[in-house]
């Protein structure tokens, strides 16, 4: 039961828009950094 | 192999550790169920290693495991935020790490092997900054790691990197990961020691006791190095790097003032005034702490120079001056003057 009210809990605070705002930020730090680094990877390989 | 036996005689015994707080108040926070379950969930992916010899599964299972105890400390977590924010950083760090071990899973297209190459370390790389909470993508574990509850913090803040350090390593062993890494080996570990170095350049501007160890305990991360350099000593210097991580909570676990008073870890200033003994010894072996991984990455530093990798090793010195200039830092909001004054 506390496994449900656990799920229902994160499905609730991916539903509200404070949290997804400070999470959207950090997946996009996540995204560009792995961008970034892809292109410098690419280069350096190529290199 | 005499690593793998290490491993659960380590963390049975740091669970252990988390069991004799002296602050009873957080001892029966967990109830029975959580603090048998948790350890157990730990020792999840070490049976995944010994019974069966599939990568991609060990990866699974501790991918598995980090949610499983993100779901068990849910309650347990103070501020549901920071649980959100680790949540998603462990789990989007166990996903980079699967696109690492495969980066062309599921494609409908052929990419070359320099692209394959290019994706892995790249991956490689943004997974370990999460998984080990390296800025700029600390957010997540370093937030988690603030938790000021002795038990849930040791089990998201050392535990878990430590497992998940664990399986990196034996899987770095057992699999042909390294190969697709190989011609961007120097790519790699440069990022990995510009990450250390930032870590220890905010390690003393932190406020809270709890998430200045938490950047300590970052440094994990060193042995992931040193399994790249130096195939053989990566699970051991994982193994040390840990059980010198014991003695900063062995300090922490002090006694409250008054039983229902909590507030005397909240930050440094508290804890420097509620325990000011223990608060001297936390710097004192801070400081020894500092200066030993100084030494060590200048030690690699050398050993680089000397094998003409110019690029890794300024890296590498970069990360041992780094500790050193902060450990030497007497101006610093934290440091080890200001407490014995």
């Amino acid at each position: 039961m506390q496994f449900l009210l656990n799920l229902s809990d994160i499905i609730g605070a991916v539903v509200s828009s404070k949290m997804t705002g400070d999470v959207r930020t950090h997946a996009g730090i996540v995204l560009k950094m792995f961008v970034v680094l892809t292109v410098i990877a690419y280069f350096v390989a190529r290199s | 192999m005499y690593i793998v036996w290490l491993f659960p005689v380590l963390l049975l015994g740091l669970t252990a550790l988390t069991l004799s707080s002296k602050r009873t108040s957080l001892r029966t926070n967990l109830n029975f169920f959580k603090s048998i379950a948790l350890p157990l969930t730990f020792l999840l992916p070490w049976v995944a290693l010994l019974y069966f010899r599939i990568a991609d599964l060990w990866i699974y299972s501790c991918q598995g495991m980090l949610a499983a105890v993100l779901l068990l400390t849910r309650t347990e977590v103070e501020s549901d935020e920071a649980w959100f924010k680790g949540a998603v950083s462990y789990l989007l760090g166990m996903l980079f790490l699967d696109l690492s071990l495969h980066p062309a899973t599921a494609l409908p297209f052929l990419i070359t092997t320099q692209v394959a190459q290019t994706i892995t370390a790249s991956s490689f790389i943004v997974a370990l900054f999460l998984l080990f909470g390296l800025p700029p993508l600390q957010l997540g574990v370093i937030d988690l790691g603030a938790e000021k509850s002795g038990n849930v913090h040791i089990a998201l803040s050392l535990l878990a990197r430590f497992t998940t350090g664990f399986v990196i390593l034996i899987t770095i062993t057992q699999s042909r990961w390294m190969d697709l890494i190989a011609p961007l080996q120097n790519f790699v570990i440069g990022m990995l020691f510009l990450g250390i170095a930032l870590t220890r350049l905010v390690l003393k501007l932190q406020s809270s006791v709890h998430r200045t160890l938490s950047y300590l305990v970052s440094s994990l991360v060193l042995s992931v190095i040193v399994k790249i350099l130096y195939p053989d000593f990566g699970e051991i210097t994982l193994c040390l790097i840990t059980i010198l991580m014991i003695p900063f909570y062995i300090y922490l676990n002090q006694k409250p003032p008054e039983e229902n008073a909590q507030g005397d870890l909240l930050n440094w200033t508290m804890f420097r005034l509620h325990h000011p003994r223990p608060a001297l010894h936390f710097l004192r072996w801070m400081r020894i702490f500092l200066y030993a991984e100084s030494i060590f990455a200048f030690g690699l530093a050398i050993v680089l120079f000397v094998g003409m990798q110019w690029i890794v090793g300024f890296a590498a010195l970069f990360s041992s001056l780094s500790s050193f200039a902060v450990n030497r830092d007497k101006r610093a909001f934290l440091s080890y003057e200001k407490a014995a004054a």
